[in-house]
C-alpha cells in the first residue's frame, strides 16, 4: 500500500533557502534520505518509514511533532505522486493525506493556473490554456496525450503526465543498480567545510560536463557527506529539466551550510571532519537544444561571457574569479561579498539576478545602515589607522556612542594626514545574539587633506571604523 | 583582422544572401555595421562629458574598439558612472584591477551586478597577459590597471589585442602620464572632488575632470556629479 506514496513537507512562505534546508536537516531525524524540490517543499518516500514506526499516520504525527519542536510551520501532503502530493501540503492544516487511488480525482478540480506554483510548465502555455477553456487539471487531462505535444510541444507532454496523476521521473530513494557513482575521498578529514565545496565543486562540474557530452543532463542525484565518525548527511537533488553544473553546486553549497549551522547550534553533528562525499546519478534525461530569447533570456552575449569566465577559471584558478552575492547587514562594504564563480549559476539569468537583488536570498532593508554615498572602494585588508585628538591624543567612543574627543589627524602607514571634516560616528552592533560573531563598530566619514602636498592640497574622503579600541580606514571615495 | 564572432555573422549574412549576384561583395562587416551597433551606452551626465570634449562618435556612447582611462583622485568612482550604463543595458563587464571596488556603490550608480565578474590577475608578465588575453573579445568591458612590472610595449599589445576583437578597455591609473604612455584613446583625469553632504553625511561627489587623450582634439575641463543614494 505504502509503495509508490510520497510525503511532502511544505514551507508555510519560502525565504532564500535557508529554512528549507533546515525542514531537510530536522526530517532527516526520522527518514534516511530526502530530497529538496525548491525552496519550499521537501519529499521523502513513505514505504520506509511507514514500515518502521508502523504506518502512514505515524509518520505524518512525527512529521508535524518535529516541524512544531524546530518551530517550522509547515503543511505535510501525501499522495502517490509528486505533485498531488505537494498540492495536497499546499492546502493542508496541517496534514492532508490523498487517499490511494484518488490521486488523479483529487487533482481534476484544480485551477491549472495554479500549476505554476508546482511546476516547470511555461506560463503562457497555462495562460493558453485557461484561455481555450481548459482551466482544471481534469480537463487537461481529457485532451489526448498526442494533441497536447502536438501543440504545445515538450510542455504538452510534461502537462499529459502530470495531470494524470503521473510523474516525470517515479520518486525514488534507493540507487538503481547502473547509478553512475563517483566518490571522493579526503586523505586527511577536513573540517573546512568551504574546502570540501570546493572540492565538491570541482567533481560536480566534471560530472556534468561528462554527461553533456554524452547529450545527456542530471535530473536526479544523491549528494551525501559521511565524517570521520559515519556522520552522515545526505539529500538528494531534482530538477526535472536537468541541472547545470551551478545550479547543482548552488544546491550542494545551501546543503553544506545548514549542516554547519547544525554544527554551530553544538547538538553534535557533524562531530567530525568531512572524509568522504558520495555523488549517486540516479536519473538522467536527453539533453534539449535551447533557443536563444530575443527579449529576456541568455543571449549571446552571455554565452560569449560564460566561455571567457571558463577560460580566465583555467588560468587564473576558480578562487580568483568571484562575482558579487547580496547578504545585506549594516556594513556597506560588506552587504555583497565576493563569491567563487565555481561555487554559483552563473548561467541561468534569473538565478543570478537572484543572487545580486537585495530582499530576494537575503533581506534588502537594514535599519542602521550608513546612508548616502557609498564608498568606491574597499581597503581589502583594511589598514589600521591612529585618529588623534589636537592634543595628540587617541580620539574613542565612549558608551554614549559619541566621539571622546574632536579628530583632528590621522596617522596611516607614516604619513600624516589633516582631517578637514568629519560625520558620525555612526554605531554598529551586528550579530549581539551570538557569542561567536559578535561585532560591535562605529563608522566615521571624514574628509582628509595630506601635509605632504601643502602647495597643491590634496583631499581625498575616506571611511574609518573603530573596532575594539582600533581604528581602521575600510573604505575610500576615489 | 575580424573576431571569430564577426565571421561567424558573415557566414549567416552570406548564406542569407545566397544566389543573389552581389553576394560576393559582402566581404567584411565593418564597413556595414552601424555607428550605433558599434557603441554601448552612457548615461546622460556621460553622454554631456564625452560632447563637450568634442569626441568623434561619441554621441552614441563607449565606441567598441577604443580604449578609455580614468585617472585622479577618484578615478574608481569616474569609473564606475562611466560604465554603468553600459552595465545596466546588458553589457558584461570583467574587473581585473588590483583596486577592490565596493559593490554597494555600484549597484547604487545602476550597475547590473549579475553581468559584473572580478578577476584577480596574476600580477607577474605572463600571468597578467594571460588573464586579460583570456578575457578580451568575449566579455563586452575589461577594465584594467597594468602591474608595474609589465612593459607598456606588453600592456599596449594586449590592450591592441583586446580592442581589435571589439571591446572596450577602460584603463585606470593613478597618473595621466601612464595613459599617456599607452596612448589610451579618452582619459577621464579626475582633477579635483568637491563633496556634497546631508543630514550629517556624505550624500555624493562632484568631480572636476579634464578630459583628454588621443581622440580629444583640445583637452576640455568637465564637470560630473555622483548621486548618493538614501536609504533612509
Amino acid at each position: 500500500m505504502h509503495e509508490s506514496r510520497v510525503v511532502v513537507a511544505a514551507l508555510r512562505s519560502a525565504d532564500n533557502g535557508a529554512s528549507v534546508q533546515r525542514l531537510a536537516q530536522s526530517l532527516a531525524e526520522i527518514v534516511a534520505l530526502s530530497e529538496v524540490v525548491d525552496n519550499r517543499h521537501v519529499l521523502f518516500a513513505m514505504k520506509g518509514p511507514a514500515r518502521f514506526f508502523g504506518g502512514e499516520e505515524e509518520v505524518v504525527h512525527r512529521v508535524v511533532q518535529l516541524c512544531r519542536r524546530a518551530g517550522i510551520d509547515v503543511g505535510v501532503g501525501v499522495a502517490e505522486s509528486r505533485l498531488a502530493a505537494m498540492w495536497a501540503a499546499s492546502v493542508a492544516f496541517p496534514v492532508h493525506r490523498v487517499p490511494v487511488g484518488e490521486t488523479a480525482a483529487f487533482l481534476a478540480p484544480q485551477p491549472v493556473a495554479d500549476l505554476a506554483r508546482f511546476t516547470h510548465v511555461g506560463s503562457d502555455t497555462l495562460s493558453l490554456l485557461s484561455r481555450l477553456g481548459l482551466g482544471t487539471i481534469g480537463a487537461v487531462a481529457g485532451v489526448p496525450r498526442a494533441s497536447l505535444s502536438d501543440r504545445f510541444g515538450p510542455d504538452g507532454d510534461t502537462l499529459a503526465v502530470l495531470c494524470a496523476g503521473g510523474d516525470l521521473h517515479a520518486p525514488r530513494f534507493d540507487a538503481p543498480p547502473d547509478a553512475e557513482v563517483v566518490v571522493l575521498e579526503f586523505d586527511d578529514p577536513l573540517d573546512d567545510l568551504d574546502a570540501v565545496l570546493r572540492g565538491v565543486a570541482d567533481m560536480l562540474h566534471r560530472l556534468v560536463d561528462d554527461h553533456v557530452r554524452r547529450g545527456l543532463v542530471v535530473c536526479r542525484i544523491a549528494v551525501s557527506f559521511v565524517t570521520e565518525h559515519d556522520d552522515i548527511c545526505a539529500r538528494v537533488w531534482y530538477h526535472p529539466e536537468g541541472f547545470g553544473a551551478g545550479a547543482l553546486v548552488e544546491r550542494v553549497r545551501g546543503q553544506l551550510e545548514a549542516w554547519s549551522a547544525v554544527r554551530s547550534t553544538g547538538s553534535g553533528v557533524p562531530t567530525a571532519g568531512v572524509s568522504r562525499v558520495v555523488l549517486e546519478v540516479h536519473d538522467t534525461a536527453p539533453r534539449r537544444a535551447h533557443q536563444l530569447g530575443l527579449w529576456g533570456g541568455r543571449s549571446e552575449a552571455d554565452r560569449a561571457a560564460h566561455r571567457a569566465i571558463a577560460r580566465v577559471r583555467s588560468v587564473v584558478g576558480d578562487q580568483r574569479v568571484t562575482v558579487p552575492e547580496w547578504r545585506g547587514g549594516r556594513d556597506p562594504l560588506r552587504q555583497y561579498v565576493a563569491t567563487s564563480v565555481a561555487l554559483v549559476d552563473i548561467e541561468d539569468p534569473a538565478t543570478a539576478r537572484r543572487r545580486v537583488t537585495p530582499g530576494e536570498m537575503h533581506p534588502a532593508r537594514w535599519n542602521g545602515v550608513l546612508t548616502g554615498l557609498a564608498p568606491s572602494i574597499r581597503v581589502d585588508p583594511p589598514m589600521g589607522v591612529e585618529v588623534l585628538d589636537s592634543q595628540g591624543r587617541t580620539v574613542a567612543v565612549n558608551g554614549r556612542h559619541l566621539l571622546t574627543s574632536v579628530p583632528y589627524r590621522v596617522r596611516v602607514e607614516g604619513s600624516t594626514w589633516s582631517i578637514v571634516q568629519w560625520w558620525g560616528p555612526w554605531p554598529v552592533e551586528e550579530r549581539w545574539w551570538d557569542p561567536a560573531r559578535h561585532r560591535r563598530v562605529a563608522h566615521v566619514q571624514c574628509i582628509v587633506a595630506s601635509e605632504q602636498h601643502e602647495a597643491a592640497v590634496h583631499e581625498e574622503a575616506w571611511l574609518l571604523s573603530l573596532e575594539q579600541r582600533v581604528w581602521w580606514l575600510v573604505g575610500t571615495y576615489g | 583582422m575580424s573576431s571569430p564572432r564577426d565571421s561567424a555573422v558573415l557566414r549567416h549574412v552570406r548564406e542569407a544572401v545566397g544566389s543573389h549576384r552581389y553576394a560576393h561583395h559582402v566581404s567584411t562587416l565593418a564597413t556595414a555595421a552601424l555607428a550605433d551597433t558599434r557603441a554601448l551606452p552612457v548615461s546622460l551626465p556621460v553622454d554631456r562629458m564625452l560632447r563637450a570634449g568634442l569626441v568623434p562618435d561619441s554621441a552614441h556612447g563607449l565606441v567598441r574598439g577604443r580604449t578609455y582611462g580614468c585617472s585622479g583622485v577618484a578615478m574608481v568612482s569616474c569609473a564606475t558612472t562611466l560604465l554603468s550604463e553600459a552595465s545596466a543595458t546588458g553589457s558584461w563587464i570583467a574587473w581585473c584591477t588590483a583596486v577592490s571596488p565596493n559593490w554597494r556603490a555600484m549597484a547604487d550608480t545602476g550597475w547590473a551586478l549579475d553581468r559584473l565578474v572580478q578577476v584577480d590577475c596574476d600580477r607577474s608578465r605572463d600571468g597578467w597577459t594571460a588573464c586579460i588575453d583570456a578575457l578580451a573579445g568575449e566579455i563586452d568591458i575589461v577594465v584594467v590597471d597594468p602591474p608595474a612590472g609589465v612593459s607598456v610595449r606588453d600592456v599596449q599589445r594586449v590592450i591592441d589585442r583586446a580592442v581589435r576583437r571589439g571591446g572596450v578597455v577602460v584603463v585606470l591609473a593613478s597618473s595621466p602620464e601612464v595613459h599617456a604612455r599607452l596612448g589610451v584613446d579618452v582619459v577621464f583625469d579626475v582633477v579635483r572632488v568637491h563633496y556634497v553632504t546631508h543630514h550629517a553625511h556624505l550624500a555624493g561627489q562632484v568631480m572636476d575632470i579634464r578630459l583628454r587623450g588621443r581622440r580629444v582634439p583640445v583637452a576640455t575641463d568637465v564637470r560630473l556629479e555622483i548621486p548618493g543614494v538614501d536609504d533612509a
